[in-house]
């Protein structure tokens, strides 16, 4: 049983959208009526994605010099599909009568729609919280990946794909619109207007990406981001096929990790966490990357998928070795507890069951008997997986095991690591009194840890954590070469990785900063504001441009807000102002020196024309003339 | 091989709650080392060995917060015994030594005075018996 994940999603969304545009019946105008209602909400879901990935406002975008055009693109197709949205809703007459056609498979599909796409959205948002002052926080490792480079890539080619296919749904639609009269006019035109409005989103977003587009690698992570749930365990049962027992450790490995991020910081007060099951936990990985070394070794040994491809061959010895080393300094950091306690005790931490389910599936994987646990049994050599008139594939699900559970303790070791510091800091391992040195005079049986003994441990977890990273990245090689479908853990790995993570900060246009934050105050207003000047301006040239208009009824929003915040100014220098008042200016004074870059201070008349009235010498006294 | 059954016999033989713990804190001692020691012999008991050796471990700890327990304990030298010749008839007297060693714990357990000592043998029993049954082909 694993995560939904938001690949899983993608199929329904394409197939439901496809339905719409090519349904064959004659639905009726209530039906219609109802279809571009849920069309309306697809088209502000697709609105709300698009502000995650570039969270600015239509005006900064504009002016602000830091942002570059594939950025630009996206605030751009947020406020088309906005107006879109805008017009879909704008058409329906009423409520009731909408209700009426929900029984249409038109009205179902594209209700459907909505309902994944937000369901799509939500998962995403499920990685992010929030903490006591309302910042946004990470809450799992793909957090860092949703907003990676190659997945707001990935999602923006997504969303231009959707925005394409729901224009595509529209036009149809929109040709039943026109030929019932029962459809009230403001239906069809609303219809007709989003059509326009979702074809230039998609296309800007297209345009946009000309640059640098998103590739398979890009949609392959961005399908693989699971939903942030904790699966229910499920413990190992006899006579698993290879197969299911490669999925069992997969879905303990997701548990797993999903463990060690929540738990991260009980070490400091929780009673369920004692050396007991820290031990119990270094044990259980030494026992993982032994049993790997076993599969790895009898494949070397048998010549089997190293056969041709002479990248595989010595990519199995170095994650043999690997391995090994990761055996070794689980095995250290386990003995490092030979001596030390916390003041509760038990198998008690939530890593354990899941530890011990992964631990007993890969044994069995690797020594072929369908009842291995890790007690002593029959002894038998570990398994030739290269048998390939049984199962050809056998070696590559055994490599997602090992891949799954080897990713899994690189995350249990680091967070382990982490728990054990705050355990030292909190005051919480103890020794027997007999190890103290004699200077210590404890009058008990067990006395705190002294730095030493305690750095000893650390040592001990900081060099197991290290091993573990090492092994995982030798297995992601290994994946990758042999195509094992969980080859996705080196792209997740690369997308996290601190140098990602820093060439990700200077991309405006990723949802790096903020995530996920909320939309932009003109939103929803832009659509019914009266023309400004600078909106007057381009329509007089008689442009068809709709990026023209869209940001022209920007700019005009913004100096309205410049105007309103300059006399709310004045009006606090010659008046008493209110204590709110300073937050509400502040925020605006942000959006209205924006503006104020770009604002001009008279009608505008045409650049060209303008640029030869304006004397050089005045140049730099004037605010700049609005430039593309 | 010896070693294992002179342990054991001790176990068997300990008198009253000092002496019991003396030799449980003895028997988890052999229990670790001899485990650990054959952690390496071979692939297929690698698993079994390193769990126990663990258990054994905690239960030795376990022994420690006895208010009984002999203060020489703790201070010998290792003596793990040699298992590299006939690893199942090794592991088999190992599990024996742990079955051994929680029954007789359990015993002193109910026996024991005092409340320190009472609680520091029924954990260290149950270490022992997981020691045994790991080392028999029991997984819990």
């Amino acid at each position: 049983m694993t995560a939904a994940t938001f690949g899983s999603l993608l199929g329904p969304v394409h197939a439901r959208l496809e339905a719409v545009a090519g349904f064959d019946h004659a639905p009726g105008a209530e039906a219609v009526i109802a279809a571009t209602q849920m069309a309306g909400r697809a088209a502000a879901t697709l609105t709300r994605y698009l502000a995650d990935i570039a969270p600015y406002g239509m005006a900064e975008a504009i002016t602000s010099p830091a942002l570059d055009s594939w950025s630009r693109a996206v605030v751009d197709a947020r406020e088309a599909l906005r107006l879109a949205e805008a017009r879909l809703r704008s058409g329906v007459p009423e409520q009731g009568m909408a209700e009426l056609g929900a029984a249409d498979p038109l009205v179902g599909w594209l209700g459907e729609t909505a309902g994944l796409l937000a369901a799509g959205r939500d998962l995403l948002h499920s990685h992010f919280g929030t903490d006591t002052q309302d910042g946004w926080t990470e809450r799992s490792d793909w957090a860092v990946v949703v907003n990676s480079v190659p997945v707001t890539r990935a999602l923006v080619a997504t969303v231009a794909r959707w925005s394409q296919q729901l224009s595509c749904a529209m036009v149809r639609l929109s040709v039943a619109a026109a030929r019932d009269r029962f459809v009230p006019v403001s239906v069809y035109q609303g219809l007709v207007g989003a059509v326009a409005w979702l074809v230039t989103a998609s296309a800007m977003l297209w345009a946009g990406q000309r640059g640098d587009p998103a590739d398979a690698a890009d949609g392959e992570l961005l399908a693989a981001i699971p939903v942030n749930v904790l699966d229910i365990r499920d413990p190992p049962r006899e006579a698993e096929t290879v197969a299911e027992l490669a999925a069992g450790v997969a879905a303990s490995a997701a548990r797993l990790r999903r463990i060690a991020w929540v738990s991260v910081d009980w070490s400091a007060w929780s009673p369920a966490m004692t050396a007991d099951s820290w031990q119990w936990t270094a044990t259980a990985a030494a026992v993982v990357c032994h049993v790997s070394g076993l599969i790895l070794q009898a494949q070397i040994d048998h010549r089997g998928a190293a056969d041709g491809v002479p990248a595989v061959r010595g990519q199995l010895h170095s994650a043999t070795e690997a391995a090994g080393r990761a055996c070794s300094r689980w095995r250290a950091a386990a003995s490092a507890w030979r001596e030390v306690m916390t003041e509760t005790k038990g198998l008690t931490a939530p890593t354990v069951p899941d530890a011990g389910d992964m631990t007993v599936r890969l044994g069995r994987l690797a020594f072929g008997d369908p009842v291995w646990t890790p007690s002593l049994g029959p002894q038998v050599p570990p398994q030739n997986l290269t048998d390939r008139s049984a199962d050809g594939v056998r070696f590559v699900v055994a490599v997602e095991a090992m891949h799954h559970a080897a990713d899994a303790l690189a995350r249990t070791g680091a967070a382990d690591l982490h728990a054990v510091q705050t355990a030292v800091r909190a005051s919480r391992l103890y020794v027997p009194t007999r190890t103290l040195p004699e200077e210590y005079d404890v009058p008990y049986k067990f006395g705190h840890a002294t730095p030493a003994q305690a750095a000893a441990v650390v040592d001990a977890y900081q060099a197991a954590f290290e091993a573990a990273v090492h092994m995982v990245e030798d297995l992601d090689a290994l994946a990758v070469t042999l195509h094992s479908p969980s080859r996705i853990l080196a792209a997740v790995r690369a997308a996290a990785h601190p140098e990602q993570r820093d060439t990700q900060a200077v991309v405006p246009g990723s949802l790096a900063a903020p995530p996920f934050s909320p939309l932009s105050r003109e939103l929803g207003a832009i659509e019914d504001i009266h023309p400004g000047p600078v909106e007057q301006a381009v329509r007089q040239m008689q442009t068809t441009d709709p990026v023209l208009m869209l940001r022209a009824k920007a700019i005009d929003l913004a100096g309205r807000e410049l105007l309103t915040e300059a006399r709310r100014t004045h009006c606090g220098h010659s008046g008493s102002r209110r204590p709110n008042d300073e937050q509400t200016a502040g925020a605006a004074s942000a959006q209205a020196r924006l503006a104020a870059q770009s604002f001009p201070r008279q009608g505008v008349t045409p650049i060209r024309t303008a640029q030869r009235r304006v004397p050089s010498a005045d140049v730099h006294s004037r605010a700049p003339i609005i430039k593309r | 091989m010896r070693q294992i059954q002179d342990v054991q016999a001790r176990v068997r033989a300990a008198c009253g709650t000092a002496d019991m713990l003396g030799a449980a804190w003895d028997a988890f001692t052999l229990l670790l080392d001899t485990c650990e020691a054959g952690v390496d012999s071979s692939p297929g008991l690698f698993a079994a060995f390193a769990f126990a050796a663990a258990t054994a471990s905690r239960g030795r700890l376990m022994l420690e917060s006895a208010p009984s327990l002999p203060p020489g304990a703790g201070n010998q030298a290792s003596r793990a015994a040699v298992v590299k010749h006939d690893l199942d008839q090794a592991a088999g007297a190992l599990a024996g030594l742990a079955a051994a060693l929680g029954q007789r714990l359990g015993e002193a357990a109910v026996a024991a005075a005092d409340v320190g000592d009472r609680a520091a043998c029924l954990d260290a029993a149950a270490e022992a018996v997981r020691v045994a049954e790991l080392l028999s082909g029991r997984w819990r």
